[in-house]
C-alpha cells in the first residue's frame, strides 16, 4: 500500500515537472496568442476564486505568467539608468519580485466570476512590436478597454505593458519606483516590493 | 409669488455659477504651468491626500462597503444610471463647447431615450442600441481649447484635480437639475450619490492599496493618464514610433505616453 502511494506520488511529481517544462517552452508565434493565453489565465483565476485559496491561485498565476510577460524588459524599462549602476543579483531579484507582484495583483483583482469575457477589437503589429486592443466585459454597465503592448523575443511574443482605460501599468510603476529611487537604493525598493507581496 | 421668488433665486444661483466659472477661467491662465515640475505643491498635496485618505478609510469607505453589501447590483446600477443621466446636460453642453456636434447629437438622443424609456434614467436602454455612455466636463473642454494641465492639486474632500480641472465641478453643478431642487431632497440624494460614487471606486482603491508603494504618486499618475485618455475620447496621441528607442533605452519618456 505504501509502495503504491509512493509510486503514485512519483508519477504525479513527474507529470508536474514535465508539464512545467512544456509550459516554459511554449512559444507564442502571434501576439494575439499571447493575449488570448493571458485572458484565459485571468478567466481561470476568476473561476478558481470560487473554491480555491489565494495561495493556490498565486502559484497558478505565477507559473502561467512567466512566459506571457517579458519581465526582463519590463524591469529595464521601469528602472532605466538605475539598473545600470546596480549588480546583476539585484536586477535578478527585482525582476523576480516584479513577477510576484504581478501574480499577486492578478490574484487579488480577478475574483468573483460572473461570465466576464474579452473581445479582441484590433491588432497593430510589425516584426518587433505589436499592439492588441481588447475589451474586458464585466457587466452590462461596465466594460474596460485594454491595450496590450507586446515585444517579439526571437519568435516568442511577450507582453511588456498593459494599459487599462488609458492607465499604463508600466508608466505608473516607472514613475513611482523612480521617485522612490531618488532618495533610496534599489535593495530598499526590492524590500518594499517584498513587503507588499507579503501583505 | 413663491414660484416667482424661487425662479429669481434659481436665476441668481445660475448667474453666480457662471460668474465663478468665468472668474476661474481667468485665474486658470495664471495657474497653467509649462515647466517640467507639474506638481509644485506636492508637500501640501501630500498633506491633503493623507487627510482625504484618513477620512475615507474611517468613514466613507466603510459606508460604501456596507452599501455594496446590503444593496443588490441592480439597485446600484439603477442609481449609477440615474446620476449619470443627470450629468448629461453637462456632457452635451461641453460637447457643444468643444465643437463635437456629432457627439452632442448622440448624447442628446441618449439623454432623451434614457430619461423617457429608461424611466428618468434609472435604466440604460440607449447603450443597447449603440448610444454608449460618455462623459465630458469643463476641464476637458479647456484642454481641447488649448489650456495646459497646470499644477496638480489634491482638493480636500474631493480628490485629485489640476489647475485646469478645478473649475469642472462648478459647471457640473450649474448644469445639474438637482441643484435647482429644494435642499430637503438634494441633501439625501447628494449623500446617496456620494456613497454610490465611492462604491464604484472600491475596486480602483483596492487595486491602489494592493499595488502601490507610494499611493500618492500612484493616484496622481493614474489620474493624469485617465484624464488624458478622456480628453482625447479614448484615442490619445501615441508615440508608437518611439517604441524601438524605448527598448534601446534611448528615451524613457515615450513609454509614459504610450496609451
Amino acid at each position: 500500500m505504501k509502495l503504491k502511494s509512493i509510486f503514485l506520488f512519483l508519477i504525479v511529481v513527474t507529470i508536474n515537472v514535465c508539464s512545467d517544462d512544456i509550459q516554459h517552452s511554449i512559444t507564442f508565434k502571434q501576439p494575439e496568442e499571447t493575449v488570448s493565453a493571458f485572458e484565459a489565465v485571468t478567466i481561470n483565476l476568476l473561476k478558481m476564486s470560487i473554491a480555491e485559496s489565494k495561495s493556490q491561485r498565486f502559484i497558478y498565476a505565477k507559473d502561467k505568467i512567466k512566459n506571457l510577460f517579458d519581465f526582463k524588459t519590463i524591469g529595464t524599462l521601469i528602472l532605466g539608468k538605475h539598473l545600470e549602476s546596480e549588480n546583476k543579483d539585484l536586477e535578478f531579484e527585482f525582476i523576480k519580485e516584479l513577477q510576484n507582484l504581478t501574480a499577486r495583483t492578478m490574484v487579488l483583482n480577478y475574483v468573483n466570476y460572473s461570465k466576464q469575457n474579452y473581445k479582441t477589437l484590433k491588432i497593430k503589429k510589425n516584426k518587433e512590436k505589436a499592439f492588441v486592443f481588447t475589451e474586458f466585459y464585466i457587466s452590462d454597465n461596465e466594460t474596460v478597454p485594454f491595450k496590450f503592448i507586446l515585444k517579439n523575443n526571437q519568435g516568442n511574443w511577450q507582453i511588456i505593458n498593459i494599459i487599462a482605460s488609458g492607465v499604463s501599468d508600466l508608466s505608473v510603476k516607472k514613475i513611482e519606483y523612480q521617485s522612490f529611487l531618488k532618495t533610496k537604493t534599489l535593495s530598499k525598493l526590492i524590500d518594499e516590493i517584498k513587503r507588499k507581496n507579503q501583505i | 409669488m413663491g414660484v416667482i421668488n424661487r425662479e429669481r433665486k434659481m436665476k441668481t444661483k445660475f448667474y453666480t455659477y457662471i460668474g465663478i466659472v468665468l472668474a476661474s477661467c481667468v485665474f486658470l491662465n495664471g495657474c497653467g504651468t509649462t515647466g517640467k515640475n507639474s506638481d509644485p505643491f506636492e508637500k501640501t498635496n501630500r498633506k491633503f491626500y493623507a487627510f482625504n485618505d484618513a477620512i475615507d478609510k474611517k468613514f466613507v469607505q466603510p459606508v460604501a462597503e456596507t452599501y455594496v453589501k446590503i444593496t443588490p447590483d441592480i439597485f446600484r446600477d439603477g442609481v449609477t444610471n440615474f446620476f449619470d443621466n443627470l450629468g448629461y446636460v453637462n456632457t452635451i453642453s461641453n460637447d457643444l463647447l468643444q465643437g463635437k456636434i456629432n457627439y452632442a447629437a448622440r448624447d442628446s438622443a441618449r439623454f432623451i431615450m434614457n430619461s423617457t424609456f429608461g424611466i428618468g434614467g434609472l435604466f440604460d436602454p440607449a447603450s443597447k442600441i449603440g448610444l454608449e455612455k460618455r462623459s465630458e466636463d469643463l476641464g476637458q473642454t479647456l484642454a481641447v481649447w488649448g489650456a495646459s494641465e497646470g499644477s496638480y492639486l489634491m482638493v480636500p474632500l474631493m480628490g485629485p484635480s489640476s489647475g485646469r480641472d478645478i473649475t469642472s465641478p462648478v459647471m457640473s453643478m450649474a448644469t445639474n437639475p438637482m441643484t435647482y431642487i429644494a435642499s430637503v431632497f438634494t441633501i439625501p440624494i447628494g449623500f446617496l450619490k456620494a456613497v454610490n460614487s465611492r462604491a464604484n471606486l472600491l475596486d480602483a482603491t483596492r487595486m491602489r492599496d494592493q499595488a502601490a508603494l507610494d499611493p500618492y504618486t500612484f493616484v496622481r499618475e493614474a489620474w493624469r493618464q485617465k484624464r488624458n485618455y478622456d480628453i482625447f475620447d479614448g484615442n490619445p496621441p501615441t508615440e508608437d514610433d518611439n517604441f524601438d528607442q524605448i527598448l534601446d533605452g534611448e528615451t524613457d519618456m515615450g513609454v509614459l505616453k504610450v496609451y
